[in-house]
C-alpha cells in the first residue's frame, strides 16, 4: 500500500473510531488519564501496523488493538505494584487484586451504575461492555478476546448476574 | 441441549443468538417456567439501566487533538504538507504558535519543560515513522549521513554504524525540536525504529541520564560531551540503554 493510499484509509477506516476507543479503554482502566495513555499508544500500534488491516470493520479492529495495548499496559502496572506475574501467565489469567468496594454514597443512579460496573472483576466487564456498548455477537466478542463462544456466553451470564445483584442492593430493587 | 438446562439459552436468547428453532423452543419452555420468565424481565430491567446510564464517553479535547495531529497529515509531500496545513488548519496552527511561544519564552518548572519537551520528542518519532518523514538523507554509511548535517547545523552530530551491535545506522534527518534545529539519527534494530536526536547541550541544564515513557514509546536522555542525546523507540528501556552506551 502506498503511503498515501495508507495515510487516507486510517483517516477513513481508524480515526474515526477515536470515542469507541476511548469508551472501551476507560472502562478497561477504569479512569480517563490512563485511557488516554491506552488510546494514544494503541493508534501508534494501529497505524504502525495497518498493513494488516483487512480493509474491513476498522472499529472491531481498533478494539482489538486498544485491548491488547490496555493488557500489556495493565500487566506491567501490576509488576510495578510488585504483584508477582510469571512469563507464563496471560494477562487475563491475572487476578484483579484491585478491586474498589462500591462506595454507600454513592450520588446518582448513573454513578451508582457507573460504579458496580467499574467493581465487576475485568473479564466480566469488558464482555459486557463489548455486548452492551458495542452491539457486538458472541462470535465477535470470542473473537477479539481469543475465547471459545461458550465462554463468552459464560461470563455474560455471570457478569450481568453480578451486576444486576449489586444494583438490586444500591437502586432499591429497582435494577 | 437436555431439557434441565434449557435456562441456559436464557442470555443466548436475550442476545438475540439463537437459531429460528432454538428460539421457539425457549419461548415455549418461558410460557411454563416463571423463574425464566422472571429472570428474563430482569435482564430487560437491566438492559434498560444501562442504557440510561451514560456509558458512552467522548476522547477529550487534549486527546483528539493528538490524534488529529499525529495522523491527520495531508497526502502532499512533507514539505508542501507542512505549508498547506498550516493554512488549512489555521485554528491547530494558532494553539501550535501559543504553545511554541509559552513552551519557549515563558519561564517554567524544570521538570513541565522536560515533559513538554519529551512530548515534542514523541509527536517527531512518530511523525517520522509515516514513511515519508523518516529520513533526509537514507544512507547506512556514516560518512555519507555525517557531513550532509555539515553546515545545516551549528554542531556536528554524533553518527556511528553500530551494524556490528545490532543496531544498524538507517539515515539522518534535519528536525525541529524546542524552538530550534536538531539532528535526528535514525538506526533500526530487529523491525523496532530508534530516533536519537542530538543539539548541542545547553550549559544552564546538567546533562544527566534520564529515562521517561510517554505513550507507550520509551525515552532515554543522555549527555555526550557538549551534545544532548535523546533516544526514542519502541523498544524496551533495556536495549535501549544499552544501545545508549554504545553511542557515547
Amino acid at each position: 500500500m502506498k503511503k498515501q493510499e495508507k495515510d487516507s484509509l486510517f483517516r477513513e477506516e481508524i480515526i474515526p473510531h477515536l470515542d469507541a476507543a476511548y469508551t472501551l479503554a476507560r472502562w478497561l482502566a477504569r479512569n480517563g488519564h490512563d485511557a488516554e495513555d491506552i488510546v494514544q499508544d494503541s493508534f501508534a500500534r494501529a497505524y504502525s501496523y495497518f498493513n494488516s488491516f483487512s480493509g474491513k470493520d476498522g472499529k472491531k479492529w481498533l478494539l482489538a488493538i486498544v485491548r491488547n495495548t490496555f493488557y500489556s499496559w495493565y500487566k506491567k502496572k501490576l509488576v510495578r505494584q510488585g504483584v508477582e506475574v510469571s512469563e507464563e501467565q496471560s494477562a487475563e489469567q491475572i487476578i484483579e487484586e484491585q478491586r474498589p468496594d462500591m462506595e454507600l454514597e454513592a450520588k446518582d443512579r448513573k454513578e451508582i451504575v457507573h460504579q458496580a460496573l467499574h467493581s465487576l472483576p475485568l473479564e466480566f466487564r469488558e464482555v459486557i461492555i463489548l455486548r452492551e456498548l458495542e452491539s457486538m455477537s458472541y462470535k465477535e466478542i470470542a473473537a477479539l478476546i481469543g475465547i471459545p463462544i461458550g465462554t463468552v456466553m459464560s461470563r455474560l451470564a455471570r457478569g450481568r448476574e453480578m451486576l444486576r445483584t449489586l444494583l438490586v442492593d444500591q437502586l432499591d430493587g429497582e435494577a | 441441549m437436555q431439557e434441565g438446562n434449557i435456562h441456559l439459552l436464557l442470555h443466548p436468547y436475550f442476545d438475540d443468538e439463537l437459531d429460528f428453532s432454538e428460539s421457539l423452543r425457549f419461548e415455549e419452555h418461558l410460557t411454563d417456567c416463571s423463574d425464566c420468565s422472571q429472570a428474563l424481565a430482569e435482564q430487560k430491567k437491566l438492559r434498560n439501566t444501562l442504557e440510561q446510564s451514560s456509558l458512552r464517553f467522548v476522547a477529550p479535547k487534549t486527546l483528539q487533538q493528538n490524534i488529529q495531529t499525529s495522523f491527520l497529515k495531508s497526502k502532499e509531500s512533507p514539505k508542501t504538507s507542512i505549508i498547506r496545513n498550516w493554512k488549512i488548519y489555521g485554528i491547530a496552527a494558532g494553539i501550535a504558535i501559543a504553545f511554541f511561544i509559552f513552551g519557549t519564552f515563558l519561564p517554567k518548572g524544570s521538570e513541565d519543560h522536560e515533559t513538554a519537551e519529551t512530548n515534542e520528542l514523541v509527536s517527531s518519532h512518530i511523525r517520522s515513522l509515516m514513511a515519508s518523514h523518516l529520513f533526509d538523507v537514507a544512507s547506512g554509511d556514516q560518512h555519507t549521513v555525517k557531513p550532509w548535517f555539515a553546515g545545516k547545523l551549528d554542531f556536528s552530530p554524533v553518527v556511528r554504524d553500530l551494524s556490528g551491535q545490532g543496531f544498524p545506522l538507517i539515515g539522518g534527518r534535519l528536525d525541529y525540536i524546542n524552538g530550534r534545529p536538531v539532528a535526528a539519527l535514525i538506526y533500526q534494530h530487529d523491525k523496532h525504529i530508534i530516533n536519537v536526536f542530538q543539539w548541542s547541550a545547553d550549559p544552564g541544564r546538567p546533562e544527566k541520564h534520564i529515562e521517561r515513557h510517554n505513550k507507550g514509546f520509551n525515552l532515554i536522555g543522555d549527555g555526550s560531551g557538549e551534545l544532548r542525546l535523546w533516544l526514542v523507540s519502541d523498544l524496551n528501556t533495556e536495549e535501549l540503554g544499552q544501545f545508549a552506551i554504545l553511542l557515547r
